[in-house]
């Protein structure tokens, strides 16, 4: 005891001597912690030079050919340490068309808002040449004179400029409030065309569809928030209105018999929601959602009220269009034990489609609207039990019943809904998937993962429908409702025996067998093939490399009817393959104390192979298309010219394509045989940009 | 947390503080910090030093956070992993009384403070988050800064544990039965704590970390047609929730229509001339995440509008290019946009005009 009296007085007689130093060590401690709180800002300008046709590759930002660009961004943060308020700024590419600026002021913990801009421009890759007058606007003109390739270039873009402000209030520390609005205005034009009619033939003619649209969201919700249990009661809105319901084509000369075309009506939707989740215990939880969503389509169709146009007394002035969703979905999880973890989801989903069938198209052939309706159920039960050399397995079963009802039916006269269907359908389907996966953290140095997947899939007797089954060599059966027999393999290798060296190897395999029964047509089988690496190395804490590769293949066999013109029957069998090779690497280098450099490039080749085999007449194969992305770009920072960063880039890109899309046989760009409208891709296309910018951070 | 003291460290630790050349919470590691003068409280009740008035003496001294004296006065700022930049976070915005400290966070850890004597080892602190993407690594940690045994026998399920007390709104309503959590993924699998900067959050940096373990998508945004993620327009969070959903996929919204439909508005109709596959699932005709042919068709007509239609006449046409433009329905099929350049109401046409043709989608 006495020496610890002893000892405190000791210590405070020196303290007390080393008050002032003491200060002074403190204040200095003081701003560096204020340092170190501080959030980080930056700003940074610049200018770039680009010279070259990225047609292709500036489908998202319209930078397509050469020229000028301002480099304008910034991050900015400012925190009042004393009342948590936020007040921040994200400017990003303002001097481009793909813009974004993102305001926010947020009293964190209490509440905050945010005001969000985005410009996402989408440019056609290629360049349209037309005649064609009021392209975009809702009256067209088709130049039924015009030679090939004579017209004037036609921009062809859309942009989409979307505002969304988000608001959050607390109350207290179990209460919130989230209210959420953004309109997105869409315009601009869109490759279109009609099926020309009258003094136009029956074979297609070039039009742009005017995108004038408007989309608003509004998606509010309060939560509530204990330990135990959390809920959430929200609505979500969300409307379309288009400026224009109606296009108008007529032509230079000649008479055009059916010179409108619909454009997509207004339409909105309207869900309520409640999920919430409960802990029964610290190791079992229980989460649901309950939602019901209202769609409506309910514009006047303008062309009633167009005079001179013959419509139909049982078609409809407004289609009265309602769909109804309701969700109801609960999930389970707990662990029993520390080695077990188990999942159970049940899930209700019911599409009922309430539009009335309307008899939209009289006389001589009927035509119907043809509401869908589908209720899926879903159940899931998956276990994870941990064995005691650091392996994990996992099993589980899934299965899916779908109820999918259309209105059936002829009317006395064999009018009616069975004798317009066209594709088979079926009224019930049902899909088990079994899954079994093992994880095991093999060594301190490599990790592997081996799941393998299951799933049958049948239904009901398809239903033909009167039309289908005037032959049964027509019968198909429509890949996405067909009896399918899927078995998926994937595995996943990470390895790191050093520090400095990663490998991560990855592998998917998926293969699709689908069952066509007494059917002889529809899609025979699918695959999907996936090899991946990825590798890191460090070779000091100054010099990082990164490499990786990456081959997915899909393949598609199909069998098809073939009876040209009704004559001639054959059997058609295609295979599709897409194949893609990815390779990337990059290199970060920290140079010197004031020198950093980094560079990176990516390579992606995409190759399409088609083999059709026709028998008994043969057929002359399309040619595969290969295209080649090439991408890079590196970088100089440098560091003590005034108080920020100046920093270099070059950015080398090319697009190399042998894709026929836009042309004939012999090679020459395609052109529509009325209006002569042309489109021309480039095949090569090559860009270089070189870019100085200065960044200050504060 | 009060630790014995001895009158020789204090001695040496003021000696220290005089001469000015040792930090004093880095010197005095385990061992209490001696008394404070008066003007000492009064200087620095507000800063980096606290007054411990029952006991008379300097108590280890908070940085950045509340309590985050504990760790600071080992760990400074030139460590590996920067901590002390959680101060530049929401994590670190002290007048949000909310905002946990570091044992709230990585445990109260008093093995890994009070070292064992005769051991150089010190044990790694009770919660400690991978310093890298583990991708499929479960329970695996590369401890740098202590060199010693790296593997944390820490389950992501208890990594995540400390978010999840606080984090708990209806984004996370569904983590629990979601792909990410019953794949053992840790919230700081994808989450950069210490930073201001957290790369997942950013357009540009989200799709990478994605990337590091759905290697199939970025094979698929690397072809020709594809959302622009890898242009930085869109990301992976536009459209899934990889806290889990109600949705399948873990995508934000109930169907997989719902969320095209986000963007996509005009295709949610109904039409009055409805094509099925597109109220059914946009997925029968397109992958979101890329393909090789326009508009993200998963093949090209006419191999595509096969798949369902099976028919006579040009519907049942061979692929093929005409050498020259063409009124023949039969070989239109596969050049240009196929067999849309007629059909171009391919998501539903709301004509209703008395003609038949108006039910194939031309209208």
């Amino acid at each position: 005891m006495n020496r610890i009296k002893h000892t405190l007085t000791m210590a405070s007689c020196f303290a007390a001597l080393l008050g002032a130093v003491g200060g002074a060590e403190a204040q200095e401690m003081s701003e560096t912690a204020a340092e170190f709180i501080k959030p980080e800002s930056w700003f940074s300008i610049g200018v770039g030079l680009q010279d070259g046709n990225r047609e292709q590759l500036g489908t998202f930002d319209n930078e397509r050919g050469s020229g000028v660009r301002l480099l304008l961004d910034a991050d900015l943060k400012v925190r009042d340490d004393k009342t948590g308020i936020w007040k921040t700024a994200q400017i990003k590419n303002l001097g481009q068309d793909n813009r974004s600026v993102k305001l926010g002021y947020n009293h964190q913990g209490q509440w905050g808002v945010t005001l969000d801009y985005v410009s996402m421009p989408r440019v056609a890759p290629f360049t349209v040449y037309s005649s064609n007058s009021g392209l975009g606007t809702a009256t067209h003109i088709i130049n039924t004179t015009a030679a090939a390739g004579s017209g004037p270039e036609v921009e062809v873009k859309t942009n989409r400029d979307r505002t969304k402000l988000s608001l959050y209030k607390n109350v207290k520390d179990h209460l919130r409030f989230n209210f959420n609005f953004s309109n997105q205005i869409k315009s601009g034009t869109r490759v279109w065309g009609q099926r020309g009619y009258g003094d136009g033939g029956s074979y297609p003619e070039f039009l742009l569809e005017p995108n004038n649209h408007t989309i608003r969201d509004m998606d509010t919700s309060v939560n509530y928030m204990s330990d135990k249990l959390q809920l959430t009661l929200g609505y979500f809105g969300s409307w379309f209105s288009n400026e224009d319901n109606l296009v108008n084509v007529t032509r230079e000369t000649g008479t055009a018999t059916s010179p409108y075309i619909s454009l997509p009506l207004d339409n909105e939707a309207h869900k309520l929601h409640m999920s919430g989740g409960y802990n029964f215990t610290d190791t079992t939880r229980g989460a649901f959602k309950v939602s019901y969503n209202r769609a409506l389509q309910n514009e006047r169709m303008h062309l009633s009220d167009i005079t001179g146009l013959s419509i139909s007394d049982t078609a409809p002035t407004s289609l009265e269009g309602r769909i109804d969703t309701t969700l109801v979905q609960v999930d389970v999880t707990s662990r029993p034990n520390p080695k077990l973890n188990v999942l159970a989801k049940l899930r209700y989903l019911n599409d009922e489609d309430r539009t009335p069938p309307w008899e939209v198209v009289t006389g001589s052939t009927t035509i119907r609207s043809n509401p869908i309706s589908k209720t899926t159920y879903t159940g899931k039960v998956e276990a994870t039990y941990r064995l005691p050399d650091r392996t994990r397995v996992t099993a589980g079963i899934k299965h899916e019943f779908q109820d999918r009802e259309v209105p059936i039916g002829n009317d006395s006269d064999g009018d009616g809904f069975d004798n317009e269907r066209v594709v088979p359908f079926r009224t019930e389907l049902s899909e088990t998937t079994y899954k079994l996966q093992l994880r095991r953290a093999l060594t301190q140095i490599a990790n592997g993962s081996l799941s393998y997947k299951h799933s049958e899939r049948d239904g009901s007797n398809y239903t033909d429908g009167d039309r289908l089954t005037e032959s049964s060599t027509l019968q198909i059966t429509p890949y996405y409702i067909s009896d399918r027999t899927r078995d998926k393999l994937r595995l996943a290798v990470d390895v790191r025996p050093i520090d400095v060296f990663g490998l991560q190897f990855s592998s998917e395999y998926v293969n699709d067998k689908h069952s066509k029964g007494d059917r002889p047509h529809g899609r025979d089988k699918a695959r999907t093939q996936l090899y991946s690496i990825d590798a890191d190395y460090a070779y000091s804490s100054d010099l990082l490399f990164t490499a990786w590769y990456s081959r997915q293949i899909d393949e598609i066999w199909l069998g098809t009817y073939y009876a040209f013109n009704g004559t001639n029957p054959a059997e058609k069998y295609s295979e599709v393959e897409d194949t893609s090779d990815s390779i990337g690497f990059g290199v970060r280098n920290q140079y010197s104390d004031s020198i950093k450099l980094g560079a990176n490039l990516l390579m992606t080749v995409t190759e399409v192979k088609y083999n059709d085999v026709v028998e008994p007449t043969g057929v002359t194969q399309l040619p595969e298309i290969e295209s080649e992305t090439t991408k890079f770009n590196a970088f100089v920072e440098y560091v003590g010219l005034g108080p920020g960063t100046l920093r270099a880039d070059y950015v080398y890109e090319r697009w190399d394509t042998n894709d026929w899309t836009w042309q004939f046989s012999d090679g020459s760009p395609y052109s529509y045989l009325t209006d002569g409208t042309t489109i021309v891709a480039d095949d090569v296309q090559e860009s270089n940009f070189i870019g100085v910018r200065y960044t200050t951070e504060f | 947390m009060k630790i014995k003291h001895s009158l020789l460290v204090n001695m040496i630790t003021i000696v220290l503080l005089l001469v000015g050349s040792v930090d004093i919470a880095f010197s005095m590691e385990n061992e209490k910090l001696p008394l404070m003068s008066d003007t000492q409280k009064d200087a620095n009740t507000s800063s980096s030093y606290e007054y411990d008035e029952d006991d008379n003496r300097q108590k280890r001294v908070d940085v950045v956070l509340k309590g985050d004296a504990a760790c600071t006065f080992c760990h400074e700022e030139e460590d590996s992993v920067s901590l002390l930049k959680i101060g530049k976070t929401k994590h670190g915005t002290l007048a949000d009384d909310r905002v946990p400290t570091c044992t709230d966070c990585h445990g109260a850890s008093e093995q890994h403070l009070v070292k064992k004597s005769g051991s150089d080892k010190r044990p790694l602190p009770d919660i400690v988050f991978p310093s890298r993407n583990p991708g499929i690594i479960d329970d695996f940690n590369i401890d740098e800064d202590h060199g010693q045994v790296k593997i944390a026998k820490m389950p992501a399920a208890a990594m995540n544990k400390p978010c999840l007390k606080c984090h708990k709104d209806n984004r996370l309503m569904f983590w629990a039965s979601s792909a990410h959590a019953n794949q053992d993924v840790a919230c700081t699998s994808c989450h950069e704590l210490h930073t201001d900067n957290d790369r997942v959050l950013h357009t540009g940096g989200q799709p990478n970390v994605c990337f590091s373990c759905h290697k199939n998508q970025r094979a698929l945004f690397n072809r020709p047609s594809h959302h622009p993620v890898p242009e930085g327009q869109m990301v992976c969070s536009d459209c899934h929730n990889p806290h889990g959903s109600a949705g399948p996929k873990s995508l934000k919204k109930d169907t997989v229509n719902e969320v095209c439909y986000q963007c996509h508005t005009e295709k949610r109709g109904p039409f009055v001339h409805m094509h099925p596959p597109v109220q059914e699932d946009c997925r029968i005709c397109h992958n979101p995440h890329g393909t090789a042919v326009a508009d993200l068709l998963i093949s090209r007509p006419p191999y595509l509008c096969q798949e369902c239609h099976s028919s006579t006449y040009h519907r049942s046409q061979v692929a093929g290019l005409p050498g020259s433009p063409s009124s023949n329905p039969n070989v239109l099929g596969t050049i240009a946009r196929g067999c849309v350049k007629c059909h171009t109401q391919i998501h539903g046409g709301n004509s209703n005009q008395n003609i038949r043709r108006d039910g194939r989608y031309f209208r």
